[in-house]
């Protein structure tokens, strides 16, 4: 599981945004903003983890408890899914 | 015909055959040495013709829009500078910016403070003026291309204030948070599909956000809601950086 070429990851004022560039970016013609958390599975993502790793990544980083880290890391994976994002 | 022009303190030769977009540009005609050129083709008026919304538009009036889409290329490759869809004016001394959807009324809502503040307020430009970063500071200019009621100068204004505008029934200005900033800005601007020019443009419109104040401004048609946005903005118009 892999971010798609063609994203621009950006902090803008104090929030993460990721925008289209490229050929996908007439297609893809919107904007998603992050949080810091989001912001750190993203960059998980852009490096090739699994779902498994990014909720590992996610437990250690944050001390949170793992149903937690796992909802979390669920929720934004299929968020990027449905927004075309990641190549599976 | 070739004609130099100076717009956003931008020379720019520009080849075009139609008197109309001649005689709606002739305000910015300049003297001085162009800095680039650029030229209209068939090819450009047909794209134009495509991406109006509008049925039956004249070529004359395309090639106007066309010039414009020339200039804002080279413009956000070259300099600091972007276009932002808003209605602007300059008041005490500072730009104010009404931005919102097709069809809110930021220019009838703009009326309602040159009704209100008659001379005080000077039109910048109803529809597509140009921001330029020069030394580190933000200015709005006025530029040809001015929307229907072809309201506007040949002036450069630093930017003060950003008001997101939406209908209401009683007036009232307030802060608003930055994801809608972010995204409604990103949707008045002409996005650069090229990484690197997106790249320039996040960067400016970071920069911009931090200079200006922005605002959740909601109005009614009613005289006083200029006053209501003026009362709440004031403090940070003539403001120094």
């Amino acid at each position: 599981m892999k971010i798609k070429d063609g994203f621009l990851l950006r902090r803008f004022a104090d929030e993460y945004i990721v925008v289209a560039v490229g050929d996908g970016a007439e297609e893809f013609n919107k904007l998603i903003t992050l949080n810091a958390v989001g912001k750190f599975i993203y960059d998980l993502l852009l490096e090739g983890n699994t779902r498994d790793g990014v909720v590992d990544a996610v437990l250690e980083k944050y001390e949170i408890d793992r149903a937690t880290a796992e909802r979390d890391a669920d929720v934004f994976i299929s968020g990027l899914r449905n927004a075309g994002l990641l190549d599976e | 015909m070739i004609v130099t022009f100076k717009i956003a303190d931008i020379v720019f030769s520009a080849d075009i055959r139609y008197r109309y977009t001649y005689e709606m540009m002739r305000e910015y005609e300049s003297s001085e040495e162009p800095e680039f050129f650029v030229a209209v083709t068939d090819e450009d008026i047909a794209h134009e013709r495509e991406l109006s919304p509008y049925e039956g538009i004249s070529d004359p009036s395309l090639e106007f829009t066309a010039v414009y889409r020339k200039y804002i290329d080279v413009i956000m490759d070259r300099y600091d500078a972007f276009f932002f869809h808003c209605s602007s004016i300059e008041v005490d001394g500072g730009a104010v910016m009404f931005t919102a959807k097709s069809g809110t009324g930021k220019s009838t809502h703009r009326r309602l403070w040159t009704q209100r503040y008659g001379d005080r307020v000077r039109i910048i430009n109803d529809d597509k003026p140009v921001i330029r970063r020069i030394d580190g500071t933000f200015y709005v200019y006025g530029t040809p291309w001015k929307g229907k009621e072809g309201f506007g100068e040949n002036i450069r204004v630093p930017a003060r204030a950003l008001c997101f505008l939406s209908r209401a029934e009683e007036n009232s200005i307030g802060p608003i948070d930055t994801v809608t900033v972010i995204s409604q800005l990103f949707n008045q601007t002409v996005r650069p599909t090229d990484k690197k020019l997106m790249s320039n443009l996040l960067d400016l419109l970071d920069g911009f956000i931090r200079q200006v104040d922005c605002y959740d401004l909601r109005v009614n048609m009613n005289p006083d809601a200029a006053e209501v946005a003026y009362e709440g903005i004031k403090k940070g118009l003539s403001n120094e950086d």
